[in-house]
């Protein structure tokens, strides 16, 4: 069988190409070992199609060979595996976010400590009750209102730190600038940029499709922009041809929640927070508790984040921080196996309803008494903002202060004016008293003070019937219990996800040994044909020189 | 079997290494504070009881103090109705004394200087004050209760005996006790003539209790000795029977006595009851809170050596890799 002189050369030739890119391959992989969401590459190499064409077999006893050649660069990655990384990783960035909230509210509670509101509380009820003993005393009227004053002061402090992380988390709505730098706006742009880059990147992988070739970094590139973006939001990841993805924002189990933002290369929406002004104030069931709203940039009319129209995200950090920022009020029911919907707002909307209650209730009874003089003290509240006697209690969202009623509770100004201490009311009017004037029995009435400091004690209507200290030690527990199993469920959820990534590194990792080794093997494979090569050469010179 | 990678390990380790300084943080929060709930997540049903107990140990130190308040003022009071039997029992002798026939007027002025003496000293005991807290006033604690503004005329200020007025001291969760006894009820008033001269029978001095007796004791020492044919019988008829109205103010004195004392038996009963239950629920919340040190200690020395040992596998794990022996 005759071939032709140079045949060879052209063979060697392919095999040595095949070698330096498989050895360019490996220098990639190697070069991304530590690139984050980085799949290692490899070529497919095959044989090249055999000399001569079928038919002319049996001249010459069978095909001949024609080297290797590199099919193409594929990427090693397993879709399977990214669906689930992006749906639970979505769930753990809800949890993390809960947790870190939960766990900032518990430090803003400051339980249990010497410090916290309990203690402040029990010091007030404390000073109460030196007071029944000693309503004669001026300092010991002082120290009572001292009390007042520090149990207010922790009270505004706690206010002002929950208003904070609140309007941190979702702005404040009679502050608009808040809107615009809240984190739920701040996660919303990161959505938006994602959302774009991944359009752009679906174009360019289309066109590099197009022309045959497989844009697997590219493709990296845009799978990576899935996992942040499903840390933000629970997404709905839909793969079709060519590479291409369309992304859906929420998820609904009723249907209809998912709305398509990402079609292909196509950008169709974005998403926006801006400032809800819908909502009649003081209502408490409706959109005002919501200061922001979440909707799309193109078709504003629908809403992510609508009181009356269902919740429509379900999980990821944008989730998380608007639940913990606008809850609902009253809290909606949970399910069976729900926990209690807790959030910074409803902490807010529990603690005032739990100071206007505790100042209506002390204002009561100090306004039905006497003071040092014998007179009336009825108008002469000890806690401001102060409601008529027996007058409702007012709505949670104080007026002075619509989005903070906590900030508004402090002790009457007049208490600390000259003559202040005096006006306390420790004795009772008792219609009996001789005086004077007549109905008072004396400096040394301390019935009032005693009635007062009998409060710590009483149940409560607008507490559901507890006392002021089991409703605080329950409010607190809860905020523990809940941050306890966001905790837990944070662990837990991390252990997931973790179990997840490694899957997807031990399919889609660079391991160093195993690229060595390629290494070594296209190394030899280069110098064997090489070798080839040069054999050839000789095999021609011999010819030349024999001739 | 799975394929591992470098960024596989490296991964694994920096997750171990994290969960592991995880656990030697808690255990250094706790070692340092000594308390096994620093927040309400650490042990949330734990937290809730340890909520729970603080504020129950809080009021009974706050009841512990308006006990021993209440005592303070009870056993003073105490103090002062026995010093007040003292002399209403040498007042008794004085006028056992008097009401011999064979004691002149002489002596009986001296005796009459020394009971009015001793209707001082009774008002005095009777305006007794506690840091400027008049006791006996009832409700009236600012000013003192009792005024001799003449020699057969002693005010109370206070609040009146009749009604029965006194001070509750909340001695336990919704218990209150009344811890003060009215002077009015003990010692009475006078609300005789004006000046130092004899009384005009048989008008006599007005007024209640022990001060209108002694007043009117005081009356009869200083009235002149009737001359004969008149026998001085009338006028110590009088003075003898002054003794049997002494009695009664000592019964009375004494029956406050007693009330006095078993208020303060009360009282001592509840402070000892609360110091009782101090020592359960302190023992409660210690088991709740304190941590054991044996056991931390020894916990933390487990988990030191599992750290170790995780940071010399990283080290190993890590370290090993193919190119070593590839030359």
């Amino acid at each position: 069988m005759i071939t032709p002189g140079f045949f060879g050369f052209f063979n060697a030739q392919r095999a040595l190409i095949t070698a330096q890119n498989a050895l360019s391959t490996i220098n990639h992989n190697i070069a991304n070992v530590n690139t984050p969401g980085y799949s290692r590459q490899r070529v497919e190499i095959s044989a090249f199609d055999a000399y001569q064409a079928p038919g002319w077999q049996a001249a010459i006893g069978g095909q001949i060979g024609q080297g290797s050649m590199v099919d193409q660069v594929i990427r090693i990655r397993d879709a399977f595996l990214d669906a689930q990384y992006i749906q639970e990783n979505s769930t753990l960035g809800f949890n993390s976010v809960k947790q870190t909230l939960l766990g900032q509210m518990e430090a803003i509670l400051n339980e249990p400590s010497d410090s916290g509101i309990n203690s402040a509380l029990a010091r007030f009820f404390d000073a109460a009750q030196e007071l029944s003993i000693h309503p004669d005393s001026i300092p010991v009227r002082q120290d009572f209102i001292q009390a007042a004053a520090d149990f207010t002061t922790v009270v505004n402090q706690i206010g002002t730190q929950l208003y904070d992380v609140r309007t941190n988390l979702v702005g404040d709505h009679t502050l608009p600038q808040t809107i615009g730098l809240s984190q739920a706006a701040l996660v919303v742009n990161q959505i938006n940029e994602k959302l774009a880059s991944i359009a752009g990147l679906n174009k360019q992988i289309v066109t590099v499709f197009a022309s045959g070739a497989q844009p697997n970094d590219l493709l990296d590139q845009r799978d990576k922009l899935l996992d942040e973006l499903s840390e933000l939001v629970d997404i709905e990841v839909t793969h079709r041809e060519r590479g291409l993805v369309d992304v859906a924002i929420g998820t609904n189990p009723a249907g209809g929640g998912a709305i398509t933002v990402v079609r292909g290369a196509e950008l169709l929406d974005t998403l926006s927070y801006t400032l809800n002004n819908t909502g009649a104030p003081n209502t408490l069931n409706s959109n005002f508790n919501r200061p922001g709203f979440v909707r799309l940039t193109n078709n504003p009319a629908v809403l992510f984040n609508d009181v009356f129209a269902g919740e429509k995200l379900q999980s990821g950090k944008l989730t998380a921080i608007l639940q913990m920022g606008y809850g609902d009020y009253p809290p909606t029911i949970p399910a069976a196996n729900q926990l209690p919907y807790d959030n910074v707002r409803t902490l807010m909307q529990d603690l005032t309803i739990f100071m206007a209650n505790f100042a209506d209730s002390v204002n009561d009874i100090q306004r039905q008494g006497l003071d040092i003089n014998g007179n009336s003290a009825n108008l002469t509240s000890i806690f401001l903002p102060a409601t008529p006697i027996a007058g409702p209690v007012p709505l949670p969202t104080d007026p002075v202060n619509p989005v903070n009623g906590l900030l508004s509770y402090r002790v009457n100004p007049v208490l600390f004016g000259p003559g202040g201490p005096d006006l306390i009311a420790a004795a009772i009017n008792d219609p009996a008293a001789p005086g004077p004037p007549v109905g008072f029995a004396g400096v040394g009435d301390g019935r009032n003070a005693l009635a007062i400091a009998q409060l710590r004690d009483q149940n409560i209507g607008g507490l559901s019937g507890l006392s002021f200290g089991e409703y605080l030690n329950g409010r607190i527990s809860q905020v523990g219990i809940q941050s306890r199993t966001f905790q837990d469920r944070t662990t837990s959820q991390q252990n997931v996800v973790n179990a997840l990534e490694q899957r997807r590194q031990a399919t889609s990792g660079v391991s160093l040994d195993e690229e060595t080794i390629d290494m070594v093997r296209f190394q030899r494979a280069f110098e064997a044909s090489s070798r080839v090569i040069r054999s050839l050469d000789e095999i021609i010179e011999t010819i030349i020189n024999m001739t | 079997m799975d394929r591992i990678t470098s960024s596989f390990l490296s991964n694994q380790s920096i997750n171990f290494l994290n969960t592991n300084l995880n656990i030697l943080s808690e255990f250094q929060t706790k070692l340092s504070t000594g308390q096994n709930i620093n927040k309400p997540s650490d042990d949330p049903i734990g937290a809730t009881r340890i909520l729970d107990l603080s504020n129950t140990l809080r009021t009974d130190q706050r009841y512990k103090r308006n006990i021993e308040n209440a005592i303070v003022e009870v056993n003073t009071a105490d103090k002062v109705l026995g010093n007040m039997v003292d002399l209403v029992h040498r007042v008794q002798e004085l006028t056992t004394q008097a009401a011999t026939v064979t004691n002149n007027q002489a002596g009986r002025n001296a005796i009459a200087l020394e009971v009015d003496q001793i209707i001082d000293q009774l008002v005095q005991l009777g305006n007794t004050d506690i840091g400027g807290k008049y006791i006996f006033g009832g409700f009236q604690t600012g000013a003192p209760p009792f005024v001799r503004s003449d020699d057969y005329i002693i005010d109370y200020n206070g609040t009146p005996a009749a009604n029965p007025w006194q001070r509750p001291v909340e001695v336990a969760r919704g218990i209150t006790m009344d811890v003060n006894i009215n002077g009015e009820n003990f010692l009475g008033t006078a609300a005789g003539p004006a000046g130092n001269g004899p009384v005009p029978l048989p008008a006599g001095i007005g007024g209640s209790g022990l001060f209108q007796t002694m007043t009117e004791l005081l009356a009869d020492l200083r009235s002149p000795t009737p001359a004969p044919p008149a026998t001085p019988t009338v006028q110590l008829e009088e003075i003898r029977l002054r003794l049997d109205e002494l009695t009664a103010g000592l019964n009375t004195l004494s029956a406050n006595q007693s009330i006095v004392g078993s208020i303060s038996n009360r009282l001592e009963l509840t402070n000892s009851r609360i110091e009782e239950r101090k020592s359960v629920l302190t023992q409660q919340y210690a088991d709740i809170q304190d941590i054991d040190m044996a056991e931390t200690i020894a916990n933390l020395t487990h988990h030191e050596n599992v750290f170790q040992a995780s940071l010399a596998v990283t080290g190993r794990v890590l370290q090993t890799s193919l190119l070593d022996f590839l030359r």
